[in-house]
């Protein structure tokens, strides 16, 4: 038993390194939405493939969902260049057209097409390991981690060969074509990389979290690093962190092992979102009032030191009339002379009076001398 | 299949057509809002979003209440919005990536909720595949009460508000300069978003809701450019697929609802892409074919009209075929563009394989095209 465990957390974690590195070029590409519209098309090409050929672990079906999504994402383009319509709108109802076709036909011919609407759903995770590859007697292991190892391997070996030029094409599109790059082509290339992880996935992790396993890391990713390179690092070790707590939590439970691993990332996601230094929120916040510290001490400085120029610092540089010349509410305009007070730049003499002191001198005239 | 009689005689159909079609026309018109602010995928995420709400109301209360499950699938829905709501103004590509990225998450909730919940000995017979693609049309006097109690409440704020949405969908600048709150129709717009996603839940189910709110307007566009019109048929789209739908489904065993209400209405919406007027594929087609040879005929008689100052000497002076094609080398047929022109009487064939352009031609010429012929 613990054998298939670790074929199942093999398997999953494959899917997650294969599913995030398309996954980077996605969001930056601005077709993360793409992923979740070809999840919902592949459905129809496995059930049209099941009709002729009654074998669930033929490459057939591979090849047919696969064609399937990229003639879906193909007739969106087309429609979307007649501008009829909003590309996101057209999307949103041709793939959903294309779901529901499936799900009619799955209920429909039910005997003739043996797979269950929940299982193509949510992935069959738990199951992975009683299939398997034989070749020649020989007991392989599980058919759906070779499936995924190869297109993983795949995946790195096409995104290593073309980095340069989906680099180019994604961000660039324009110099790419002038540099001879033919970006329409790699990024059709890129769709069909898209198109055969999400078929290889859905049958670990299910339609829609398969789109989350594709975008979800590549997300997550881009809030640590600034470096492109880096975000196919990244992302790929999100994925797996996921799917390890994921499947953790999932046998603790007992609950649908994919899902957990979404909502796990989904947990990275946020945590990273309010906690990842530089770009996170409480990162950004905390900078936010940093700045607005200092800027008003700067202010206060420059104000102390120019009355002070001008000989009216007993009149203008009370506590109180500071408050009313710089239009501070009292208790901002106490705790900012506090903290300048701490920081060695002003001191309060007898008769309630600012002074600068000579780092406080120093300061204004930097500031006024920039 | 099924006859206007057969409706009134069947107590069951007739609310679940009833249902349907209230929904439907409802849908259709929070759509065409949803379409002109260009919110699709915050449409599919509340609508994804209802799946845990149902869950953790199934957990907590272990009934099968459909009201509560659409109290459920409001709580999150709302809890949803609220957090992408900081994300709206970010830039686009940005905003879409976390759209989708939260959408799957809010799913993957759901389905691990709902697994906890079957995993419990209590569990009620509720699955999920219902929730995923609505239930079966045997509806429920209840159903249709809630969702005609949620399509009256929808529409107060909308008529309340009517004005507001309008403007703040067509034009945020000039709605934020005449003093309307962007917050306040943004919180009016999400509030509509939810009801109308939790009342489809139950028929439609949470995976094709969203679809429900983009066909109709999306087909309704083609046909009209007025606002008032767009609603009327966006909503009568709506109704025509839910009640189409239901129907189908109700007649085949095993067919489920929320499926053929899509496919009903994803064909109307194609329909419309190939057959409306004026913005239909088939209608430009046939546009750009006349245009080209109305084009063509223009650019042959120009050419006509430039050779004949060559020969100002003789009135009729013929010019062969082979020199107009080769000043005007077009890819229709130079011949038809011709005899065309002769039978209009602009040009008249003066030999064989010889034509020039008559007075009239000349008229044409220098009236209609005096801008472009010096």
């Amino acid at each position: 038993m613990i054998n298939a465990q670790m074929e199942i957390i093999l398997t999953v974690c494959l899917t997650a390194i294969a599913c995030a590195i398309p996954g980077v070029f996605l969001i930056f590409r601005k077709m993360s939405a793409y992923s979740c519209d070809i999840n919902h098309s592949v459905l129809l090409g496995i059930v049209a493939a099941f009709f002729f050929v009654q074998w669930i672990d033929s490459p057939a079906i591979v090849f047919s969902a696969g064609i399937v999504a990229i003639v879906a994402v193909l007739f969106v383009e087309k429609i979307n260049k007649t501008r009829l319509a909003k590309k996101d709108a057209i999307a949103g109802i041709v793939h959903p057209f294309m779901l529901s076709a499936a799900v009619i036909i799955i209920s429909m011919f039910a005997s003739r097409v043996s797979i269950d609407i929940d299982a193509a759903l949510l992935g069959e995770l738990a199951f992975t390991p009683l299939n398997r590859l034989q070749i020649m007697g020989y007991n392989l292991g599980p058919m759906a981690l070779w499936q995924i190892g190869g297109l993983a391997l795949l995946n790195i070996i096409f995104t290593f060969i073309f980095y340069k030029e989906l680099k180019l094409s994604i961000f660039d599109s324009g110099f790419a074509t002038t540099a001879g790059f033919a970006p329409k082509w790699i990024i059709y290339g890129l769709m069909v990389m898209v198109s055969f992880t999400s078929v290889a996935a859905f049958e670990v992790a299910g339609s829609i979290m398969t789109a989350g396993f594709i975008i979800g890391p590549a997300v997550i990713a881009s809030y640590f690093t600034k470096r492109f390179r880096n975000l196919f690092f990244i992302a790929p070790a999100v994925g797996v962190i996921s799917c390890l707590l994921g499947y953790k939590s999932a046998y603790l439970f007992g609950i649908s092992i994919a899902g957990m691993i979404m909502t796990v990332m989904g947990a990275i996601f946020f945590l990273t979102f309010l906690f990842v230094p530089g770009m996170g929120v409480v990162a950004k916040t905390i900078n936010k009032i940093k700045l607005k510290m200092e800027f008003s001490i700067n202010i206060l400085l420059v104000h102390l030191w120019q009355h002070e120029i001008l000989g009216d610092s007993a009149r203008k540089n009370s506590v109180d009339s500071v408050s009313v010349y710089l239009n501070w509410k009292s208790d901002f305009t106490e705790s900012i002379i506090k903290q300048s007070m701490n920081e060695q730049l002003l001191g309060l003499n007898t008769e309630g009076v600012l002074f600068l002191l000579p780092n406080g001198k120093i300061r204004a005239q930097n500031i006024l001398e920039r | 299949m099924f006859s206007i009689f057969n409706i009134f005689e069947n107590y069951t159909l007739t609310i679940a057509l009833a249902g349907a079609a209230l929904l439907g026309s409802i849908s259709g018109i929070t759509g065409t809002l949803a379409m002109l602010k260009r919110q699709h995928l915050t449409v599919n995420l509340v609508s994804y979003a209802a799946l845990p709400g149902i869950a953790i109301a199934f957990i907590l209360t272990d009934t099968n209440s459909h009201l509560i499950f659409l109290i459920g699938a409001m709580l999150t829905g709302l809890l949803a919005i609220v957090q992408i709501s900081p994300l709206i103004r970010k830039k686009r590509g940005h905003q879409d990536r976390i759209l989708t990225f939260i959408l799957s998450v809010f799913f993957s909730l759901g389905i691990v909720l709902f697994t906890f919940a079957q995993s419990k000995p209590r569990a009620a017979q509720a699955g999920i595949e219902t929730f995923f693609f609505g239930q079966p049309s045997v509806a429920l006097m209840s159903d249709l009460k809630i969702i005609a109690v949620i399509a009256l409440f929808l529409s107060i704020p909308l008529l309340l508000f009517w004005k507001e949405l309008l403007i703040t969908a067509f034009d945020p600048v000039y709605a934020a300069a005449s003093g309307i709150s962007a917050i306040k129709i943004e919180a009016v717009f999400a509030a509509i978003l939810i009801g109308n996603v939790a009342a489809g839940v139950q028929t439609i189910g949470v995976m094709l809701m969203g679809a429900m709110l983009t066909a109709p307007p999306l087909a309704a566009r083609q046909w009209t450019n007025n606002i008032r019109i767009l609603l009327f048929l966006s909503a009568l789209f709506g109704m025509l697929s839910g009640i189409a739908g239901s129907a189908l489904s109700y007649h085949i065993q095993g067919l489920p609802t929320g499926p053929a209400i899509i496919v009903c209405a994803g064909l109307i919406t194609f329909l419309s892409f190939f057959f409306a007027p004026k913005r239909g594929l088939c209608f430009v087609y046939f546009r750009s074919k006349s245009e080209q040879a109305s084009a063509g005929l223009e650019a042959i008689l120009e050419v006509l009209y430039t050779l004949s100052h060559q020969h100002t000497d003789k009135d009729f002076y013929g010019h062969p075929y082979s020199v107009i094609q080769s000043i005007f080398p077009l890819k229709t047929n130079t011949y038809t563009i011709l005899s065309e022109l002769c039978t209009k009487g602009l040009a008249v064939q003066t030999g064989r394989n010889e034509w020039s352009i008559t007075p009239e031609g000349k008229k044409y010429m220098e009236e209609d095209l005096r801008g472009y012929v010096k």
